[in-house]
């Protein structure tokens, strides 16, 4: 009984730093964003406006854009990196002369700073004496305005995205693709199954509990993604690399609109979360996990 | 001879062998070339940079570098990032470890929810909170110091996730044992359980350093001055200047002085570091 | 049993020290001189922050009793945001150097001190001295709120080796629209696949200053003396926005996206002919550019008209009053011809306090660069730079059209009727009042 009590209390205290920060900078915050959401400020004066915030987000043309935005950069970086993430760990997971070097060369972005990632890639963009525009039109292509045309802004945020994580996945793949027992490829080998039957009913289900965990990562982050979209365009041309956490700073340090970046806030985190139950009610269900232990 | 190599060259397997370092390097090049491209350019001349299109500067000007450090308070920034990211590890290898361990070893009512809301947070990154935290930070009158940049990060989920999973690995009778001894749990656990999951603290350990070093946007809010400006903060600040926009070869050196001191790091310490991500990645 | 308790609380007391440690606790008390935060930007290209540096750590040389730190904050829009955010968490810098349109915005949030309070005694109308164009967006309701520091204009700058090359006369720059189009065309070069490699002319489309210039060209205005209407949707404005889309999709002799430093890069790299870039961009095209060129003022249209535009230095409310009057002994000194004088000779950018014309510095300078005498002369002509409230985000609504229509996603009448319609919107709760 008296142990019981005492260690009630050292379990009370074990806990409390880490709950302590994570309620006043996790969950405390969301619940402030929320209370904020329904107030509105006129000169210094704060006022309850109800649900006038809502209404705006409801209406508001710029926001809507960002919406789509970020959907667009999810859905052109996720697949992308995934895609080519595991294509980098199938090559290197053989037994080849040089692979630590190649392993090196394809996981060091992930140790650069976004800011200095954002720094080199504007560089390489740069218009007129940009390495790359330098290189299209050596090759007779057409030189582009990378960061100064719409279409081009998004594509250039999102290859600084693809570039900086490909490693980093890869890096997890190739774990997974190791930890796949040799005998069970041999023996598949050995019945006659092709690398395409071997990769379809061996290797895929192998890693998949794996892509699963590396998808929820690359698609939350795509939704928080902001450090290049502010170093690089700051949202533009226009609005056309506005992404939602940059669409949030804007609104409240530059149009020193709180209670509206709040509501924007609210609305992301409700968002991630949402799209955090999904992946683990719809999806992980059909996720094929090779031991009980996840 | 030549002839007899000449036919192992063109054997099947080497062929294919060829092709495959063919397509490795090729992507190599790609995500490697970036990094090169900004080395080589810290050291060419503003015109150099505007006219020419070489790959090695005519000779290794360090004029940039002196320009950048002349500019931007370089040793401040570094000290202030030291602060940060040593500081922070220092209280998480605390909160993380406390927390795992009883996530770890003890049974508490409501323990499953507990875990999964610390889980979420995994979620949700700082950046998606700065007007909230914005806000608590400005008035607990924390502004522009290094402590403000850190409080969001010291609960680690991430941290309490893996230590969890390394002191589930000890037997539970080495910690009864102990106790029979006479000793209580904090010997124990500092003392044994500890040192028994040392990798696991490694593995934590360099994936906080590399996440805390490249953080940007909540540092970015928060600091007004040099005094708690962070490495990557005072890029951007150099940056925005159109002062250096110009001036590539200044911003490609700043970029590098930002970017080397982790680099180096895992250069050296490559296969801890590989190890310490794949450990991570897998369990967060 | 108890020494395990025992041993949670020492832990406890270990991560609190650690904790206490890591805040970085000791909060130093301030003893002797008056210490005062400064944040500045730098807008334009050119070394400036070195030179800000050397001249704020002159002035603590020279005043032992005051303490400046020069904190370099970005460009204007973040030291505007710097210095907002720093304010409303109890922590203001003293004195700031932000864009003159940031007034309103600043009085919104009662932020800022009124320099009128210090101009007493031998202070007594110290703005007197100050060029009255220059003044006019320091005002506010009959009280002055800021002090002119590095002003500037739009200017155009030329490249005379592209003129003489297509045939143009090196010494005479375009003076009107039809102009710009007529030079612009000569001067574009296009390789075989008809893709440009080197602009005509080039204009700072990704910012809202030189637009303004064009609207007044065209005879029209953008807002009312309180900043709290917007009139964009005009035949006037529209005039102004067409001439921008005729020189990018009509003519294509312009990019459709450029900024100051970008615009001035290619106008030193010879990818651009002509280019409206601020006065202070001057500095850095002249110790850049390896070729020949000329400055003046923007071409004109239906009048000759452009706005002022760069930096005042405000003071910031919350100083102790030993801290304010420091800020004012500060920003005086600052303002003083001989710190104008040297500011220009560093910088390009215009005096804006008449006596520094006087100063030898000044005089050498203008022997050195004769146009600057001539664009000092055109100053009767300018206007009011743009300010409403919500300035911010006027300005990002207009910034977001200007691309739409620049980048033909939205056509000009179209764009013209939402954009208007936004700013109504955004503007709406200052109309009213």
């Amino acid at each position: 009984m008296r142990k019981r009590s005492k260690n009630r209390l050292r379990i009370f205290l074990y806990l409390l730093p880490t709950f302590f920060f994570l309620f006043f900078f996790t969950y405390f915050p969301y619940l402030s964003s929320f209370i904020d959401s329904f107030a509105e400020r006129r000169g210094n004066l704060i006022s309850f406006v109800g649900l006038k915030n809502y209404e705006r987000m409801a209406f508001d043309s710029v926001f809507h854009t960002v919406l789509w935005n970020n959907f667009l950069y999810s859905i052109l970086t996720v697949p992308l990196t995934m895609l080519f993430a595991l294509g980098l760990a199938l090559l290197l997971n053989r037994k080849i002369a040089g692979s630590a070097f190649y392993r090196t060369a394809f996981f060091y972005p992930t140790v650069i700073p976004m800011a200095a990632a954002s720094m080199i890639w504007l560089y390489l963009f740069l218009p007129t004496y940009g390495i790359i525009n330098r290189f299209i039109t050596l090759w007779g292509g057409k030189s582009v305005e990378w960061v100064g045309d719409p279409q081009y802004a998004m594509i250039s945020i999102v290859i600084v995205g693809i570039w900086k994580y490909v490693g980093y996945y890869m890096m997890i793949f190739l774990t997974a693709l190791q930890a796949i027992p040799k005998s069970l490829l041999e023996s598949a080998y050995l019945d006659g199954a092709g690398p395409v039957r071997r990769f379809g009913s061996i290797v895929l289900p192998m890693i998949s509990s794996t892509s699963f965990f590396i998808l929820i990562i690359a698609v939350i982050n795509s939704f928080q993604a902001v450090d290049q979209v502010y170093l690089m365009t700051r949202g533009g041309p226009g609005n056309a690399t506005n992404l939602m956490v940059y669409y949030i700073y804007q609104n409240a340090f530059s149009f020193w609109n709180f209670q509206y970046a709040s509501t924007l806030t609210v609305f992301l985190v409700t968002l991630l979360l949402l799209i955090t139950l999904f992946f683990f009610k719809v999806v992980e269900p059909r996720v094929y996990y090779e031991s009980g232990e996840t | 001879m030549d002839i007899l190599r000449m036919k192992q060259m063109f054997r099947p397997k080497t062929l294919q062998t060829l092709l495959y370092h063919g397509v490795l390097i090729f992507c190599a090049f790609l995500i490697v070339f970036p990094f090169l491209w900004m080395l080589t350019s810290a050291f060419k001349t503003q015109s150099e940079i505007f006219h020419d299109i070489k790959f090695f500067p005519r000779a290794f000007h360090l004029d940039s570098f002196r320009e950048v450090l002349s500019i931007i308070p370089f040793d401040k920034y570094f000290i202030n990032t030291v602060k940060f990211v040593f500081g922070l590890l220092f209280v998480q290898f605390f909160t993380i470890t406390f927390a795992a361990y009883a996530f770890a070893r003890f049974r508490f009512p409501l323990k499953d929810l507990l875990f999964t809301l610390l889980l979420l947070q995994l979620m949700i990154a700082p950046q998606t909170l700065v007007v909230p935290n914005y806000i608590i930070i400005k008035n607990l009158k924390l502004l522009d110091t290094v402590t403000a940049i850190s409080l969001p990060y010291v609960a680690s989920a991430m941290g309490v996730f893996l230590l969890r999973q390394a002191f589930r690995s000890i037997p539970a009778e080495m910690e009864e044992a102990a106790v029979m001894d006479g000793a209580s749990i904090e010997y124990y656990l500092f003392k044994i359980a500890i040192p028994l999951v040392k990798p696991s603290y490694t593995a934590f350990a360099l994936v906080s350093i590399n996440f805390h070093w490249n953080e940007f946007f909540w540092p970015l809010i928060v600091t007004d001055t040099v005094k708690s400006r962070v490495l990557t903060v005072g890029l951007a600040m150099f940056a925005e200047s159109s002062e250096s926009a110009a001036a590539w070869n200044d911003l490609m050196a700043a970029t590098l002085l930002v970017a080397a001191p982790l680099v180096l790091l895992f250069l050296v310490f490559q296969k801890a570091f590989v190890e310490s991500f794949m450990t991570t990645g897998l369990k967060a | 049993m108890k020494r395990s308790v025992l041993h949670v609380g020492l832990l406890f007391a270990l991560f609190l020290i650690g904790a206490l440690l890591f805040a970085g606790g000791a909060k130093e008390k301030p003893k002797g001189p008056v210490d005062l935060k400064f944040f500045f930007p730098v807008q334009v290209a050119g070394p400036q922050a070195k030179l800000m540096s050397e001249i704020v750590d002159e002035f603590n040389k020279a005043h032992p009793d005051i303490k400046v730190e020069a904190v370099y904050s970005g460009n204007y829009d973040q030291t505007v945001q710097k210095a907002i955010t720093a304010a409303k968490g109890g922590n203001p810098p003293a004195v700031i150097v932000a864009t003159s349109i940031s007034l309103l915005e600043f009085l919104d949030q009662d932020l800022i001190e009124d320099i009128d309070q210090f101009m007493v005694g031998p202070d007594k109308g110290f703005t007197d001295g100050f060029f009255p164009g220059f003044m006019k967006n320091s005002m506010h309701k009959g009280k002055v709120w800021s002090v002119p520091f590095q002003r500037s204009i739009p200017a155009l700058y030329w490249n005379k080796k592209h003129f003489s090359e297509a045939g143009l006369d090196p010494e005479k720059p375009p003076r009107t629209w039809d102009e710009v189009i007529a030079f612009s065309e000569k001067l574009v070069k296009r390789n075989e696949k008809g893709e440009t490699i080197r602009w005509g002319y080039e204009d700072i489309t990704e910012d809202t200053w030189t637009i303004q210039g064009l609207i007044l060209q065209a005879g029209g205005t953008y807002a009312n003396e309180e900043g709290t209407k917007a009139f964009f949707n005009t035949p006037e404005a529209k005039k102004a926005f067409s001439y921008w889309n005729t020189l990018v999709n009509e003519k294509k002799v312009m990019p459709a996206q450029r900024f100051y430093g970008p615009a001035s890069q290619d106008f030193v790299a010879e990818t651009a002919s002509m280019m409206i870039n601020s006065s202070g961009s001057f500095t850095f095209v002249s110790q850049s550019a390896k070729f020949p060129f000329g400055v003046t003022t923007m071409p004109g249209n239906a009048r000759n008209a452009f706005p002022t535009g760069g930096g005042n230095l405000y003071i910031f409310k919350g100083l102790k009053q030993a801290e304010k009057n420091a800020a004012w002994v500060f920003t005086k000194w600052m303002a003083s011809p001989e710190v104008c004088a040297r500011w220009t000779e560093g910088t390009g950018y215009i005096p804006a306090q008449k006596a520094a014309y006087n100063t030898q510095r000044m005089k050498d300078y203008m022997a050195k660069y004769p146009h600057y005498k001539a664009i000092s002369e055109q100053l009767q002509f300018a206007e009011k730079e743009m300010a409403f409230y919500s300035n911010s985000q006027i300005r990002q609504t207009l910034k977001t059209f200007i691309a739409d229509v620049l980048l033909q996603k939205v056509p000009l009448d179209q764009g013209l009727v939402n954009l208007q319609k936004e700013v109504d919107k955004i503007l709406e709760p200052y109309s009213k009042k």
